[in-house]
């Protein structure tokens, strides 16, 4: 009976929603092992001693979830941060384009339709929004937005058969059931300003596909379903900042950015779940560690 | 002096939070429903973003309501727009919302609800599944066939991507539709069986008023333009306790209708009707909202199934505890509207978007939520890019009533929260009230957490969990 914690931090509870569709899988692994904690699933109300897996969604933005972090991490033999909050900062990651502080002025007392009456205290709030391999030592990372259903099946049941997990060595291309034929448009292209042809690879035709740049594994369903890879697995075992590979690929194959994209739109495209984690703010915070 | 009592996390919903009763002298002082989600201001960073990419960055807001965002989202860029989409898209768009709610709400019925609504000693999903193994399977299998049209119309499970300004990347053709409506046959006698088993337990529940308690607030829901059931598009209507109609409104008609202002003691922000003020114009949202608001649902098993909802609690309901009987109605109801939507010819037309322009404007939008009204609008510039931001979640709604209906209920019930040998079940009394409004705690977007000063040890407490 292995003992398993789930847990969210600041994060959507999207990453146990996409477990939850591993249905009579997931009952099975539940009823062959011992889940001691997981608020979205049952009542236990305290983290307890002697965790064998740690499952954590989201990231950390409060100094509340460190503590958390902190607590299950020397409670826990294996600790597995599941999905891309927890492995590079995620979507909400975004946000640290501004400053913690300034963002609460912003969402409390200027926006428009807000009456504001008491400020909320801050000093519970971090300044930015971070991984939780900042804070603690992670054994294992199921990157995605949300991960696949089959990576967070193959990860637990090799882990609890004593075995080592292992990820994609590739990118989304690999499986990607689109055509490269050749060229690139010169342009880059805005999804709502053109039908994509539905065999040609989105990137020749101009759209931001993040594909190359992109972890494989997950058998690349969004150009497939006619919309670019907007890059949610994170980089590649080969290149560490996918936001700069993505890069280098644009500025060899376009020579024209879109009118209106400017340094803001861009960051949102390429670094859209791995901003906090990046190397560009590695540099731009002078190689100081949090 | 005061005491103290902390649920410390709520358990069995989406998200993290608590509650925190104050008792003094042998009488409620205070009680705090409190988000701990850390806050993650979406609304902020969808500023500087292109337009077209807000339903695929919103969606991320919350991983069981995410189809309605991606939808409230993409109607708000085409509303800032002024686009119009082919007819097969909004057939894709309603048959993709009506298929969220089969799986939000099984999840919640079956996974999370019916362990506090039939006697079992371990009340969580293994408890059930121990107890009831067929119930289970049974709710497993509508899980799985709500996530299948969701995954073939969304593109992707969790966190779809096929809606975009100007209709659907993606239609549903051939084999993929037959057997989704092929399934929808099995489907239609699952959501029968879950219903009845849900709607046995209401029929031999003893008429507890205490039970969750009657609060007279406003509901508020999306309602056609007959006044009936609606999920996708329509307006909003407001009524009053006693089913009094009290305004009618259009998305675009937000700022008029809809004030938000913040509170020193929940940091939330708190959403009312702006005519009646932030006391008297707090609504409710959801199922029981749902049904307060509309004359009539438009599928004939449904009816079947309202008519024993109209005998058990006759409409207009304050009831808090019809919340899970209204879902239960729902839920056959989406079922019904899924099958709908794929048996509509038109669904397979190719043409399921048209290229579009962006322009300058503001678009406002409203869906419907399984947890309740979703609203997203957002300010975009003459290239498309976001300039500012609003959203508000079905929990921002409900979130202030959620704390007065706990309110009400701990006044009635401090004698039993007091002594620590009735308090487990009193807690549970406060958690079975939070849990019917299924509230989604990270959908609240901007709440931010509470911090309250306790002596040491407590706190020490409060980190651990």
């Amino acid at each position: 009976m292995v003992k398993i914690l789930l847990l969210g931090l600041s994060g959507d509870t999207g990453c146990q929603v996409a477990a939850l569709g591993l249905h009579e899988k997931l009952l099975e692994i539940l009823k062959a092992n011992e889940l001691v904690y997981a608020p979205t699933l049952i009542d236990a109300k305290e983290i307890p001693e002697g965790i064998d897996v740690a499952i954590i969604e989201g990231g950390v933005r409060t100094r509340h979830e460190i503590g958390v972090a902190e607590k299950i991490r020397r409670s826990s033999g294996v600790v597995i941060a599941i999905g891309s909050c927890a492995c590079f900062g995620g979507i909400p990651g975004l946000a640290n384009l501004m400053r913690g502080e300034d963002l609460l002025g912003k969402i409390y007392a200027e926006q428009k339709g807000t009456v504001p009456a008491e400020m909320p205290t801050l000093d519970e709030l971090l300044p930015e929004q971070r991984p939780i391999g900042d804070f603690i030592k992670v054994d294992f990372k199921i990157p995605g937005c949300p991960p696949e259903v089959g990576d967070i099946a193959s990860t637990l049941t090799t882990l609890l058969a004593g075995g080592v997990p292992e990820l994609s060595k590739t990118d989304v291309c690999e499986k990607c059931p689109r055509e490269r034929v050749g060229g690139y448009s010169r342009k880059l292209k805005r999804i709502h300003e053109e039908v994509a042809d539905p065999r040609r690879c989105l990137l020749e035709q101009g759209f931001l596909c993040m594909g190359p740049a992109t972890l494989g594994g997950c058998g690349a369903p969004c150009p497939a379903a006619g919309v670019p890879c907007d890059g949610c697995r994170g980089p590649t075992e080969r290149n560490s900042d996918q936001g700069l590979t993505m890069l280098d690929a644009l500025t060899s194959l376009t020579s024209e950015l879109n009118e209106g994209f400017s340094l803001p739109q861009t960051m949102g495209m390429i670094y859209r779940y791995t901003y906090p984690s990046s190397d560009l703010v590695k540099v731009l915070n002078g190689g100081r560690k949090r | 002096m005061t005491k103290t009592v902390t649920i410390n996390p709520l358990t069995r919903l989406e998200g993290t939070g608590r509650v925190e009763v104050d008792i003094e002298a042998g009488s409620l002082k205070d009680l705090r429903f409190c988000v701990a989600v850390g806050p993650r201001f979406f609304e902020y960073l969808l500023t500087n973003k292109p337009a077209e990419e807000a339903p695929r960055i919103s969606e991320r807001i919350c991983g069981i309501c995410y189809v309605n965002h991606h939808l409230v989202s993409v109607k708000a860029v085409e509303d800032a727009w002024g686009v119009q989409i082919p007819e097969a898209a909004t057939i894709l768009r309603r048959t993709l919302n009506a298929a969220s709610f089969v799986t939000s709400h099984t999840l919640h019925l079956a996974f999370l609800a019916l362990p506090d609504l039939i006697d079992i000693k371990e009340r969580n999903i293994i408890g059930v599944s121990q107890a009831s193994p067929a119930l289970t399977e049974t709710a497993i299998q509508l899980h799985e066939y709500g996530n299948r049209v969701v995954t073939e119309i969304g593109g992707r499970l969790v966190h779809v991507v096929t809606a975009v300004p100007g209709g659907m990347t993606k239609g549903l053709t051939g084999e993929a539709r037959y057997k989704l409506l092929r399934e929808g046959r099995v489907a239609m006698v699952n959501v029968r069986k879950i219903a009845d088993a849900i709607i046995d337990i209401y029929e031999k529940r003893a008429d507890d008023p205490r039970e969750y308690m009657r609060p007279e607030t406003l509901y508020m829901g999306l309602v056609d333009g007959d006044g009936n059931y609606e999920l996708y598009d329509g307006a909003v209507r407001v009524r009053g306790p006693d089913g009094a109609d009290v305004v009618q409104f259009t998305a675009q008609e937000y700022y008029q209708r809809l004030e938000e202002t913040t509170s020193g003691h929940s940091f939330t922000k708190i959403v009312y009707l702006k005519e009646r003020g932030p006391i008297a114009g707090l609504p409710r949202v959801g199922p029981l909202a749902r049904m307060n608001v509309i004359e009539n649902m438009q599928w004939p098993t449904t009816n079947e199934y309202m008519e024993v909802y109209d005998r058990l609690f006759r409409r207009p309901s304050n009831d808090t505890a019809a919340y899970n009987l209204a879902r239960t109605i729902e839920l056959v109801a989406s079922v019904e509207e899924v099958i709908d939507g794929l048996s509509d010819e038109e669904i397979m037309s190719e043409r399921t978007r048209e290229p579009v322009k962006a322009r300058a404007g503001v678009g406002y939008a409203f869906v419907e939520a399984p947890r309740g009204l979703l609203h997203h609008s957002y300010e975009v510039d003459e290239n498309g890019i976001i300039r500012a931001a609003n959203i508000v979640a079905p929990t921002t709604f409900n979130h202030k009533n959620i704390e007065n209906n706990l309110r009400v209920w701990a006044e009635a019930h401090v004698d039993e929260l007091s002594r620590k040998g009735t308090r487990p079940k009193a807690v549970w009394g406060i958690e079975k009230i939070v849990r019917a409004y299924d509230p989604c705690l990270s959908c609240s977007v901007h709440m931010v957490e509470v911090d309250i000063t306790v002596d040491g040890e407590r706190q020490e407490q409060r980190r651990a969990a």
